[in-house]
This record gives C-alpha cells, sequence and structure tokens, in this order.
C-alpha cells in the first residue's frame, strides 16, 4: 500500500495541466502557420488547418528568413565559442584556485547578471560606434559574450567544483601545471558540464532581442528575434507569416530541449541549489 | 504487542524478481535479524513490512492483522533508517514529537514520552539542537528515539550502525540488545554484517538473491549451515569450502578436488546417501588444529604460506595439495611462513554439502 | 584547494580574460551611464551641450508622473507576475520530481516555454489575443464575433495579458530552481514522515516547504529581478500602451533614451532601475549567497 489513490490522480492532473498549458499555445501558432491566407483572415477563426505550406514559402522567401537564421547562426554559434572559452579557464581558477579576492570575482559577475540592460545600452553603444563595430556581426557578439559569462562561470564552476580533488592532486604529482591539469584532467570530466554551458549559452544568444535591436539595424544583418518582432506587412499584420517565421526560429531550439532536457535541467539546478 | 507473519512474499521490478516466496514468522518480542549481502532483497523485505513499498503478491501480517492494504501510518509500526532520515529543519526535541503531533497526541504525552524516551538514550541534553550539529552516534540515539516515543507494535532497522565507525558500532551493538531487552518489542532488523546478526539476532533470517537461505538460531546458522552460501557467509574468517567430488566406495569416504584428497579413515554414515558426484566440503578456521586433537581427525601435511598476528590469535594459510586452508589458532608454537606443518581436521566438525544442501557426516562405531 | 603560490599568477591569467570583458561591456558602461545622468544631454539638440547638472536629473524623475506610472505598473508586474510564478513553479517542480513513465518528456514540454525566445512568445500571445483572429476569443465566444473582446486595447487587460504571457513563458525557469530545492531532500526523510503517520499534505506543509525556503528564496530573487527588468514583451505586445498603461519602468527609459534622445535623463531612469535591483541583489548575497561563498572556499 504505497501511492494512494488519491496522490496518483493528482499527479495526472498535475501532469495533465502542465504539458497542456505549457504547449497548447505554441501548438495554436503552428497550426495557424499550416493554414491558408483565406484560413487565417477567417472571422471568427477556424481551428484546423487545410495543412497549407504557403506561409512558410512566403516567410522565407519573399520575408528573407533564411537571411535572418543565418545571421542568428553566426552569432549565436560565434558567440557560444568565445564565451565558452574564456568561461572555462576562469571557472576552473574560481572552482580550485585558492585567490583573493574571489569574492570580488564572484561579486562582479553576479553584478553583471543583474543590470538591467538599459543601463549599459547607450554605452555600450557607443564603444562599438568607435571601434567599428555597429551593424556588425562581431560587434553584437562582444556585449554577448560578456551578458553570457556569468552564466556560464557559474554552472562551469559548479561542475568543477563537483570533480573529486584527488583527480588534480594525483595529476599534481605527475608534473602537470594548473592548465595542463585544466586541459588534461577536468575538461573531459567536465563535459557535461560544458555542454549544458553550451547549449543555456546558444539560447541565450538566439533569442537576444534588445542589443540585436539596438546594435543591428540593417536587415541584412538582423537576427531572428528582431525579424519575428518587426514583421511588417503592406497592409496587415501577416499573421500566417509570422507565425511561419516563429515555427522555424523555434524548431532547432525545440530539437534541443527535447534531446538535452536533462543536461539543461541538471545545469540550471545545478546552480541554484548552490545558492 | 505482536509479532509478525509473512507468506509467500514476491516482490518484482520490472523484469527483475528481487523476492522470491518468502515466508516466516516471528513471535511476539523476537529479535528477528535479515542477514545477507547488499543486493538480497533484505531492505526491500523490510520495506514491504513497512508498507513503503508494495510487494507483488503474499500477505503480510503483524500481530493478528492482515496489513496489506494498509499505508505505513495504519500499521503502527517505526522505522531506523541507515541515514538516520531526521528532519534537518527541527530540533531534536520536535524531532522526536513528529510522528505524535501527526496523530493529534495531547502535549502532555508528548512531553511525557519524549522524557522517557530521552531518558533511555541518555539525550536529554540534546534535545534543542538541531540534527545537523550532532554527531552520528548521537543522531542515531535521536532516530531511535523517535521510533520509541510512537510505542509502535514492531521496530524496523535498516542497518542502522552502518554509517558509524568500528568502535561506536560495537558499543550501539550491546545498547541495541540492552533496548531489545528493556522494551521487549518485536523487531526486525537488517544489516550485512553477520557479527552484529550473531550478536543481536534471536532468530536470524540468512537471505541472498532473493530467497531465505536459512532460518536458524545463531547457534544452528553457524554450527548447522544448511547451505554452502550461508556457510561461507557467517563466521570470521569464513569457513574453508572446498569444490570437490566424493567417491564412496566400502563404506569409506573419499573426497577430491584437483591434487587434493581427503580419505575419511572412519567409518562415517552420511545422510542422505549420497553415491558419488559433485559436493562441497567445508571445516571452520578455528577447527583446524596445530595439535593433534582427542576426537577422531584427519592428519594432512601442509606448508604454511602466511601467518596473521592477531594478538591473541593467529589467522595461518595454509597451502595442500595445491589447496588453500585458512586455519585459526593461538599463537604457542613457534611457526613461520614456509614451515611444513601438520595440521588435523576432527572428522565431527567436517561440513558437507550435496547438490549445495547440508548432509549429515556421522561417525559409526 | 591547496595549490601552491605560484599557481595565484596562472589564476589570475585564467580569469583574466573573462574580467576583461566584463570590465570593458558591462561596469565600463554602467559607470558611464551613471556619468551621463549628471549631465543633460539632448542627441537631437547638440548645439545645447552638455552640461553638468548634478542630481537633478533624479529630481526631476522623482517628481515625474509618467515615472510614477511607470513605477507603479513595474511593481505591480513584479509582484503579480513573481508570486504566480513561484505558485505555479512550485506546482511544476512537484510534478517533475516525481517518476513516471514518459517524465522525459513531460519536461521538455514544460521546458518549451522557456525555450521559446521572448519575442516569439511575445509574438504569439498578440496574436491569441487579438480582436479578429484572437484564440481567446474563439474559445470564449465561439462563433459570436460581435462579443470578440479587443483584450490589448484595455489598459487592464493588457496589463494582465503581459503579466499572462511572463507567466507562462517563466514559470517552468522557477519550477527549475524550485526543483533544485526538492532534489537535495533526502528521500529517505519522507519515507521517515510516512511511518510517524504524515499524509501527503502534512508531508508538504511541515517538511517539503520549510526545506524548500532556501530554493524557493533564490527562485524569489532572479525572478524579481528579471521581472524589474522586463521589456522584450513590452516591446512586442503593447509598446507600453495602451497609453502608458504597461509601460514598464525599462521601456519608458528605452523611450527616453532611444527614441526621444533625451540621453541624461535617460540614464538617469536607467540608473534608477539599476539601484533598486542593486539593493535588492545585495540583500540576497547577505542573507542566501554567503553561504554559498562558504562552499566555495571550503
Amino acid at each position: 500500500m504505497t501511492n494512494p489513490f488519491s496522490e496518483r490522480i493528482l499527479l495526472t492532473l498535475g501532469i495533465f495541466f502542465a504539458v497542456l498549458g505549457s504547449l497548447f499555445p505554441f501548438l495554436w501558432f503552428v497550426l495557424t502557420s499550416l493554414k491558408s491566407q483565406i484560413q487565417v483572415e477567417a472571422i471568427p477563426p477556424t481551428w484546423w488547418p487545410d495543412g497549407s505550406v504557403e506561409f512558410y514559402c512566403s516567410a522565407l522567401i519573399d520575408h528573407d528568413l533564411f537571411n535572418y537564421i543565418w545571421n542568428s547562426l553566426i552569432v549565436a554559434s560565434a558567440t557560444t565559442v568565445i564565451a565558452l572559452v574564456i568561461a572555462t579557464p576562469a571557472a576552473y581558477a574560481l572552482a580550485r584556485i585558492r585567490l583573493q579576492g574571489k569574492v570580488w570575482v564572484f561579486g562582479g559577475l553576479l553584478c553583471v547578471a543583474m543590470f538591467p540592460q538599459i543601463v549599459i545600452a547607450g554605452p555600450v553603444w557607443q564603444i562599438l560606434e568607435r571601434i567599428g563595430g555597429l551593424n556588425t556581426h562581431w560587434g553584437l557578439v562582444l556585449p554577448y559574450v560578456t551578458l553570457t559569462l556569468p552564466l556560464a562561470v557559474w554552472i562551469l564552476a559548479t561542475f568543477f567544483q563537483e570533480l573529486p580533488l584527488e583527480l588534480e592532486e594525483a595529476a599534481q604529482i605527475d608534473g602537470c601545471t594548473a592548465w595542463q591539469a585544466l586541459y588534461k584532467v577536468m575538461l573531459p570530466l567536465a563535459a557535461p558540464g560544458l555542454f549544458t554551458a553550451a547549449i543555456l549559452t546558444f539560447i541565450y544568444a538566439w533569442n537576444e532581442f534588445f542589443f540585436a535591436l539596438l546594435i543591428l539595424t540593417d536587415p541584412v544583418k538582423q537576427t531572428l528575434p528582431v525579424g519575428i518582432a518587426l514583421f511588417q506587412g503592406e497592409f496587415t499584420m501577416p499573421w500566417g507569416e509570422i507565425a511561419a517565421a516563429s515555427v522555424i526560429a523555434t524548431l532547432p531550439l525545440i530539437v534541443l530541449v527535447l534531446l538535452f532536457q536533462r543536461g539543461i535541467i541538471s545545469g540550471l539546478s545545478a546552480g541554484a541549489v548552490k545558492g | 504487542m505482536a509479532g509478525f507473519a509473512l507468506q509467500g512474499i514476491e516482490k518484482t521490478f520490472g523484469h527483475t524478481k528481487v523476492l522470491q516466496d518468502i515466508s516466516l514468522e516471528a513471535s511476539d518480542g523476537e529479535f528477528v535479524v535479515l542477514l545477507g549481502p547488499s543486493g538480497c532483497g533484505k531492505s526491500t523485505l523490510l520495506r514491504i513490512i513497512a508498507g513503503l513499498e508494495a510487494q507483488t503478491s503474499g500477505t503480510v501480517n503483524i500481530g493478528d492483522q492482515v496489513v496489506d492494504t494498509l499505508s505505513p501510518r495504519d500499521r503502527d509500526i517505526a522505522m531506523v533508517f541507515q541515514q538516520y532520515a531526521l528532519y534537518p529543519h527541527l530540533t531534536v526535541r520536535e524531532n522526536l514529537a513528529f510522528g505524535l503531533k501527526m496523530r493529534k497526541e495531547s502535549p502532555n504525552v508528548i512531553e511525557e514520552r519524549i522524557g522517557e524516551a530521552a531518558e533511555l538514550l541518555e539525550i536529554q541534553n540534546l534535545l534543542d539542537r538541531k540534527p545537523k550539529e550532532l554527531s552520528g552516534g548521537q543522531r542515531q540515539r535521536v532516530a531511535i528515539g523517535r521510533a520509541i516515543v510512537r510505542k509502535p507494535k514492531l521496530f524496523l532497522f535498516d542497518e542502522p550502525l552502518s554509517n558509524l565507525d568500528a568502535r561506536l558500532r560495537t558499543s550501539m551493538r550491546v545498547e541495541l540488545k540492552k533496548l531489545h531487552k528493556r522494551l521487549g518489542v518485536t523487531m526486525v532488523y537488517v544489516t550485512h554484517d553477520q557479527v552484529e546478526a550473531m550478536t543481536l539476532g534471536e532468530k536470524i533470517v540468512v537471505m541472498d538473491q532473493g530467497s531465505i537461505q536459512q532460518i536458524g538460531t545463531p547457534d544452528q546458522t553457524y554450527h548447522q549451515p544448511s547451505n554452502p552460501f550461508v556457510a561461507g557467509f557467517i563466521g570470521n574468517p569464513p569457513m574453508n569450502l572446498i569444490e570437490g567430488s566424493l567417491q564412496t566406495n566400502l563404506k569409506n569416504l573419499e573426497f577430491r578436488a584437483g591434487d587434493f584428497t581427503l580419505r575419511l579413515n572412519a567409518q562415517v554414515e552420511v545422510t542422505p546417501t549420497p553415491g558419488s558426484g559433485s559436493a562441497i566440503l567445508g571445516i571452520r578456521p578455528e577447527d583446524v588444529g596445530l595439535d593433534p586433537p582427542g576426537a577422531i581427525h584427519i592428519a594432512l601435511s601442509c606448508t604454511i604460506d602466511v601467518i596473521e598476528n592477531l594478538g591473541g590469535d593467529h589467522v595461518v594459510y595454509l597451502l595442500t595439495q595445491g589447496q588453500r586452508l585458512v586455519a585459526r589458532t593461538t599463537p604457542n608454537t613457534i611457526e613461520k611462513a614456509g614451515d611444513s606443518v601438520t595440521i588435523y581436521l576432527p572428522i565431527n566438525k567436517l561440513h558437507l554439502f550435496i547438490h549445495d544442501s547440508r548432509v549429515s557426516l556421522d561417525i559409526v562405531n | 584547494m591547496l595549490r601552491p603560490t605560484s599557481d595565484h599568477t596562472t589564476g589570475w591569467f585564467m580569469v583574466f580574460p573573462a574580467l576583461t570583458f566584463v570590465a570593458i561591456f558591462s561596469l565600463y558602461p554602467a559607470l558611464d551611464s551613471f556619468l551621463l545622468s549628471l549631465h543633460r544631454i539632448y542627441l537631437g539638440l547638440p548645439n545645447l551641450g552638455q552640461p553638468f547638472i548634478g542630481l537633478s536629473n533624479y529630481a526631476q524623475l522623482f517628481q515625474d508622473p509618467v515615472a510614477h506610472q511607470a513605477f507603479i505598473v513595474t511593481l505591480g508586474f513584479v509582484i503579480l507576475s513573481t508570486t504566480l510564478e513561484l505558485l505555479l513553479g512550485i506546482g511544476i517542480a512537484l510534478v517533475i520530481h516525481e517518476h513516471f513513465k514518459g517524465r522525459g518528456w513531460v519536461r521538455a514540454a514544460v521546458l518549451i516555454p522557456w525555450a521559446i525566445p521572448t519575442v516569439v512568445a511575445s509574438q504569439m500571445w498578440r496574436f491569441l489575443l487579438n480582436d479578429q483572429y484572437g484564440l481567446a476569443n474563439l474559445i470564449l465566444f465561439g462563433d459570436q464575433v460581435d462579443a470578440y473582446v479587443p483584450w490589448l486595447a484595455d489598459p487592464w487587460m493588457a496589463f494582465g495579458a503581459i503579466v499572462l504571457a511572463d507567466v507562462w513563458k517563466t514559470s517552468s525557469f522557477a519550477g527549475l530552481l524550485v526543483l533544485a530545492g526538492l532534489q537535495v531532500i533526502p528521500d529517505e526523510v519522507y519515507d521517515a514522515a510516512r511511518i510517524d503517520g504524515a499524509t501527503a499534505w502534512q508531508r508538504f506543509w511541515h517538511i517539503t516547504l520549510p526545506l524548500l525556503k532556501p530554493a524557493l528564496l533564490t527562485a524569489l530573487l532572479f525572478r524579481t529581478i528579471d521581472a524589474f527588468r522586463v521589456f522584450d514583451l513590452v516591446f512586442v505586445m503593447t509598446q507600453g500602451g495602451p497609453g502608458d498603461a504597461t509601460q514598464v519602468i525599462q521601456f519608458y527609459g528605452y523611450k527616453t533614451l532611444f527614441t526621444e534622445g533625451r540621453i541624461g535623463y535617460g540614464t538617469t531612469i536607467s540608473i534608477t532601475v539599476f539601484v533598486a535591483i542593486l539593493i535588492l541583489s545585495l540583500f540576497y548575497v547577505r542573507t542566501v549567497g554567503s553561504k554559498l561563498l562558504d562552499k566555495e572556499t571550503a
């Protein structure tokens, strides 16, 4: 006599509503993207789509969605790679090396995570203008890396902390310097942490809107969020295309989440536990 | 006050059968130990008795009541967990009071019971501390106290001593024994440590791979193990067990294992009659003597491989005819590694197992 | 943690690039913003110069009715959405903490709102609440087109809409933070409670909730800070309207700074928001974070 019936029902209801609530609004958008123009403009709206892909074609071709996707891909990938390269040694040092002033480093990173975007927006814009980074992808990557560093360092530091100290001690006895210990011993073992940090960084960079809006003014360079936010039709809101573009923009993320939900959850919650 | 009974308990997890046809009984006030290696199913069985797991089939009776449909809270049991499972955010006093509060006992009764338990376990000065401020031994007492205040019909222990250091374990063992005497409640105790089982148990249930190997008193399991598993599990150093084959010709038994031959030069009768075939021979290290005993015995010459000096005892590792044997003796002779010695195996101390069952070896004269 | 002193230099080298980025693109801009807030700067009127005016921008902000309104809207948003997200988050965490078949799928499903770009979610809700084509109207009123409500045109409804959108999007994140707290509670404690006679509700109230306090605090703080900074949602869904019913503080700052070019005043707004968040963060670091640092230096 373990789980009484009432608890089971509660759990099932909980699952039902959690899944329904999470997916339903988005599913509606997906359904919309598969409708035909007439269906979308129908008042009252219809439930089931015709299964037309005209919006996808229109979004991709007329509204140049591929361009936005490509830009997002470049920016997000670059951000992820650079952020990880910088965050890994930093996280290792913070987790394992006795540094004075470590508190300040943590505090600094924490602060960065807390800043409202707008506080740094103006000056960042000015800096980029001065170095010619405005309206360029690399110009956007610079603040992106800065913004994703706290989370990446946090996750990686937590992972490094979990690894047994004896491994590095053995490496030390075997003659490794700190860098060697990091690359040969810790890194392979912290691979899941790296993975999680990479995914979370990628998702952040893919979804970021504020700075992308600010820094990328030429539609040729703009990323997906900007594209979708500024989607304009000639006369009315092109909801069909917006829906289609949204589905396309979200699809890679959904795949990532489906494949790596376990890693994502453990990465996010690991940091929270220590806090 | 009640004993308990299990009939035909089986448990399957997915495709694995974890418990097979477990049936056993305990009388009121008995101290029952479930003994076995990790993975043998003893903890699962305990949890089934507690109601924390549901059995796949079979019935559980506590007292005269069939409890299968009852949740843990209604079975009137108490449990001491391996990691103590104290409520980390409550003080010791609140931990002890928790169960009684859940059952809406009056504050007077709660106070009284806490006082009794605290005195019994000598934790009066710890009542206002939180679990994280306590040592392992203290936490364990609080865990026991939490069980005592409930005055349950059945006490369940899930390897409660395994997280303590060796010295503390020994002293807690004695205290548990005294506690049982004092309270007189039926206790079911799970452990993999055969010393705990032997010292605490009135009835030992030896388990392996989900089934019961033997039920008996400590003496029974020690002197009359019913199969090689029990024989090898109980006793330290473990019983010497040699796998070989048995040949009977003209009432003379001959046991062979590779180069090792043992000829029983007395008249022995084996019940049931074995014929010839594979068998396992056993003898406890303390029964292997370096001096000729009075009883009828077999003598073997061996070489000493290693001697372990335990102070009051010596554990001697021997080699004879390609077979290793372990002996435990008092250190009165001047042996050293490499020496040749003669060992003496009293026939009445030999254990014989055929098809994994004990057969009795009687001297006929 | 026993590295010889020579590794200190290596340690600082390792941290250096990260610190540089943070210094250049985060700390310096924040400082710069603060300095700018002490000047009067109109981007569109360069001939007025950029005089230093001390704290008069802040004085002006203090009396600015639009700013007051923005603060109230933001505060309301923060309180409402954070509370709802925490409650839902606890529910979600409890559900995905249990073991059941297909748990991975349920977890992925619950994570999807979090993974969706905010602008996509905003467009989605905007469409859902559309007065002609919206799902909300379809579900509530079916064929009766005349009864369709223009949700985003009413100040209160619009406010409710951004709260709804935010709660939908981030409850699962709050849930994850709570889940972390749940996972730390040893199962044995629940077993002990069951044997002690606690019902499911009693177990939740007397054991789960008290032990979840640190996780709840963390979730509360992260979500509060994020809620204060809400921008994307408002930009896409309502542009601060109707009127200024959904004009949250960061949107007001954006408008002032980038649309109107009032750099001095705009940065004042942003710094004020930052100070509010900083006070919250310090409070957090004091209470919960100090435990974190103890663990790190162990």
